[in-house]
């Protein structure tokens, strides 16, 4: 028989995506379903457990889940970075360890081989995927480590190949993982000889994982989590273990150079995937609620209620706004996508966790339910926190951020640049993009697109006339431009100054982020196709949003409208009927 | 299978095991940066008085106060301005101290909720109370800490205030604490409350009487409203005496991500304030 994927797989238009996504919300069915195998409080039992519902393997085994990670000239579906980020968002609104165990580490791997393997490796990579094997990935150590990010693998010459020794504690999939991908960096001998030119440059080797017993290699016993509890997270040792020549990875020592083009795609895709897992949390809290009389102080009828629930749904529409333009920069953008993976990368793992934070407070003791309706909660509570790998996982990326603010302080917008504020980067089920694979290396721009963009976005808004909403929108869009001049004014400062003080640029960093995003979403709303009474083409949606990013900015923001309010509340309530997901997407989910 | 030794285990304590005492600016930090590079976490508690610049006007507030100098032009009650002023400097010194920056270096900002935090600095957070006279500020590189701070013998009991304030497994539990300990073990559930309910970012958004903790004997775990377990092992809760005077309770996030200690922002001692 000929299924939907089997079809999905050589038509690859935005409609093939959709009916993907449908054939696997469909496969999953109702989360809040007690009698579904794949339902929420299934998850809940495994993650319990410690283990991945086999039942959810299963289904993303007949999905043929692995070639969305396998680009469409090797076989695979995966054509649109933003595409692949929707069809693993609805494996992550029903277990982050499902999203990270079945599908992101694989694919951490993957992105890694399109971007600098060999045609052989790459089509041995895909043949394994399609043929739904795994791969488990250690990249490189960051200045910092955290058990997760931290300790090293060294190579030494040996003959035409390599010896390869070291441990890395904490790996995802490392124990049923068909491949490896390890950057290793050059050490010396234990005499103290090697060529000390090369050594701390890394390299990258593509290896079959070595059978339990094999000399050279040891796993070690599993790590527990506090969160993404069903992950099977393990260590792994290697002493002078023999890699063949033909096992590197794009060239020797030009490993750095593989995770620098590696690191924009994972740094924007993974943190969008997992908003999936705060998707879960905000319905979840929507459904206490609305179980709730109108008298308690959980229902919709309380102020407090409405606010948190709100506040939630715009905190995710601000993630997904700039979710959207990060990983539709990698097609679109390729020379900026670098900046922009980084302030996903350090932005949606803190907002997200905060968000889950707040919602607590509708369901009270019920946010601490291990069992029961409102469980899936407080598991994302803890898989949340999982995502970013703390506060060393964004360091990277909030320094990434700090380069380029110190290399264009005036954030202007690129001076080669076709189009200043480029519509398809804001566009949901945006016109097909660019090839993502292979990624080529590129020097970087000499502007920035999305904030630059930023003030012509603020022109258009202060033109709309109109009503009260109207008039918020064009006050918080003028607000955000003057952030962004009192940003240009402190970055010159900075690059004027004899050493820019870290922990000044750091704040800078963290206002970049925020500014961006912002200009994310005033993206979506300008350049908005869709029906003109959906939520993102009218100014509610961008209103309610941007009242709540200002504040993050500037706690004296204005409160926002009651126009808005009610619009988004109403929103928020359709879209909890419907049952669809809290992003910019609306998707049917689970029917 | 055995836990193999980098793994954090259950029991391992992430928070620092004695409150300190900062006696002003010119005190030493070292007790504070040694608590959070070994332990994970400090909290220390200060005198208003030790910290009260002298002369609220003058303008070099301005540069260490950063933009929290305009919301101190805004508060028009004298006590209340001078604890705003000695708090702020005091947690932006203890924060610089622990990172090896200068004060003036850190922006302080806070969160929608109104959770203060170092605006870019997410490897070290931070939490703030006060009462009467006494300042107490938490630091943490584990992901959240909140502290909360009170007179011991602040009247709970009797008021009306324990149907408030705890829950149904506490006041259950209450009956059975020596009456003249009550209002006190009243007062330390309160603290902790309060400590985890900042922590979170909520402050008393958070309805008390939804979550608990334990008796005071045991080891200090967050319970749900019928004593069943609330937070896991990833949260540790600690209560303090200052003086028999003050209760202080801090709460501690710690995802176990394990990893080394802190590192400095600015390895250059040269740069660093003290």
């Amino acid at each position: 028989m000929t299924t939907a994927v089997e079809v999905s797989g050589t038509e690859l238009g935005g409609n093939s995506v959709q009916e993907r996504i449908t054939r696997l919300e469909r496969g999953f069915g109702d989360l809040d379903d007690p009698g579904n195998p794949l339902g929420a409080e299934q998850f809940v039992r495994a993650d319990r457990e410690r283990r991945i519902l086999p039942a959810a393997e299963n289904l993303l085994d007949g999905f043929g889940l692995n070639a969305e990670f396998v680009p469409r000239e090797l076989g695979g579906r995966l054509e649109g970075l933003d595409a692949l980020v929707q069809v693993m968002r609805s494996v992550f609104r029903r277990d982050a360890s499902l999203g990270l165990g079945y599908g992101m580490s694989s694919y951490m791997s993957a992105v890694v081989v399109w971007a600098g393997g060999s045609a052989g490796q790459q089509r041995a990579a895909a043949e394994l995927l399609l043929a739904g094997g795994r791969m488990a990935c250690a990249y490189p150590q960051p200045a910092e480590g955290n058990d997760f990010l931290h300790n090293r693998f060294t190579t030494v010459p040996d003959g035409s190949g390599f010896l390869l020794s070291g441990r890395k504690e904490a790996l995802n999939n490392a124990a049923r993982a068909t491949s490896l991908l390890l950057f290793a960096h050059s050490g010396r001998e234990p005499d103290g000889s090697g060529d000390p030119r090369t050594e701390d440059a890394c390299s990258a080797f593509l290896i079959d994982t070595p059978a339990p017993g094999t000399p050279g290699f040891r796993l070690l016993p599993r790590r527990t989590t506090t969160g993404t509890r069903g992950c099977l997270v393990h260590g792994l040792e290697f002493t002078r273990y023999r890699i063949g020549a033909d096992r590197v990875l794009g060239a020797p020592l030009a490993g750095a150079g593989l995770a620098a083009r590696a690191f924009p795609v994972i740094r924007s895709a993974g943190p969008s995937m997992a908003l999936g897992c705060a998707d879960t949390a905000l319905r979840t809290t929507v459904a206490f609620a609305r179980s709730h009389r109108a008298r308690s102080r959980a229902s919709l009828a309380t102020p407090r209620t409405r606010t948190a629930l709100l506040d939630a749904f715009g905190d995710l529409l601000l993630c997904d706004a700039l979710a959207l333009v990060a990983t539709r920069s990698l097609h679109l953008l390729p020379r900026e996508s670098a900046t922009l993976g980084a302030v996903v990368k350090y932005l949606l793992p803190m907002l997200l966790t905060e968000m889950v934070y707040d919602l607590s407070i509708v369901l009270g003791s019920e946010a601490y339910a291990r069992g029961g309706t409102y469980a899936a909660f407080q598991k994302s509570a803890r898989d949340l926190p999982m995502i970013g790998l703390g506060p060393v996982g964004s360091a990277a990326s909030r320094a990434a951020i700090a380069a380029h603010l110190i290399r264009l302080p005036a954030l202007r917008p690129p001076t080669d640049g076709d189009a200043p504020d480029r519509p398809e980067l804001f566009r949901p089920f945006g016109r097909q993009l660019p090839s993502l694979c292979p990624p080529e290396p590129a020097p970087p721009t000499d502007g920035d697109s999305l904030v630059g963009s930023l003030d012509r976005a603020v022109e258009q808004a202060r033109g709309l006339g109109g009503g009260a909403t109207e008039r918020a929108l064009a006050g918080y869009a003028t607000a955000l431009g003057a952030e962004l001049e009192r940003l240009r004014r402190d970055c010159r400062e900075l690059v004027d100054g004899h050493r820019p003080p870290v922990p000044r640029v750091y704040a800078l960093a963290d206002r970049y982020a925020l500014i961006a995003a912002g200009a994310a979403c005033l993206g979506v709303w300008q350049h908005h196709t869709g029906p003109a009474d959906s939520l993102l083409a009218g100014p509610d949606g961008a209103v309610m949003v941007l009242a709540r990013l200002l504040r993050r900015l500037d706690p004296a923001t204005p409160k926002p409208p009651p126009q808005g309010v009610e619009r988004l509340l109403a929103e928020l309530q359709r879209r909890f009927d419907d049952a669809r997901s809290y992003d910019l997407y609306a998707t049917v989910i689970g029917r | 299978m055995a836990v193999p030794p980098p793994c954090r285990v259950p029991a391992e304590p992430s928070l620092a095991d004695a409150l300190l005492q900062n006696r002003g600016p010119g005190d030493s930090w070292e007790p504070v940066c040694d608590a959070v590079d070994r332990a994970g976490t400090g909290v220390l508690h200060a005198a208003i008085a030790d910290w009260l610049p002298a002369d609220l006007d003058d303008s070099r507030l301005a540069a260490a106060l950063g933009t929290d100098h305009a919301r101190l032009r805004q508060i028009t009650r004298p006590q209340l301005r001078q604890r705003f002023a000695a708090s702020r400097l005091l947690l932006k010194s203890a924060a610089s101290a622990v990172l090896g920056t200068r004060p003036e270096e850190l922006e302080l900002a806070y969160k929608p909720g109104g959770r203060p935090y170092l605006r870019g600095i997410d490897q070290l957070d931070v939490s703030l109370s006060h009462t009467e006279e006494l300042l107490v500020v938490g630091l943490t590189r584990h992901s959240r800490v909140g502290v909360d701070v009170e007179r011991a013998d602040r009247r709970m009991l009797g008021l009306g205030t324990e149907r408030q304030v705890c829950t149904p497994y506490e006041l259950e539990a209450l009956q059975q604490v020596p009456q003249e300990l009550r209002n006190g073990e009243l007062v330390r559930l309160w603290t902790l409350k309060e400590a985890y309910s900042k922590a979170i970012g909520q402050g008393l958004r958070f309805r008390f009487t939804e979550f608990g903790f334990g008796p005071r004997d045991r080891q200090v775990q967050m319970l749900r409203p019928d004593g069943s377990p609330g937070v896991g092992e990833e949260w540790s809760f600690t209560s303090w005496s200052v003086g028999g005077r003050y209760a202080v309770s801090a709460a501690v996030y710690d995802p176990g991500f394990g990893g080394a200690p802190m590192f400095r922002l600015l390895p250059d001692p040269g740069s660093s304030a003290r």
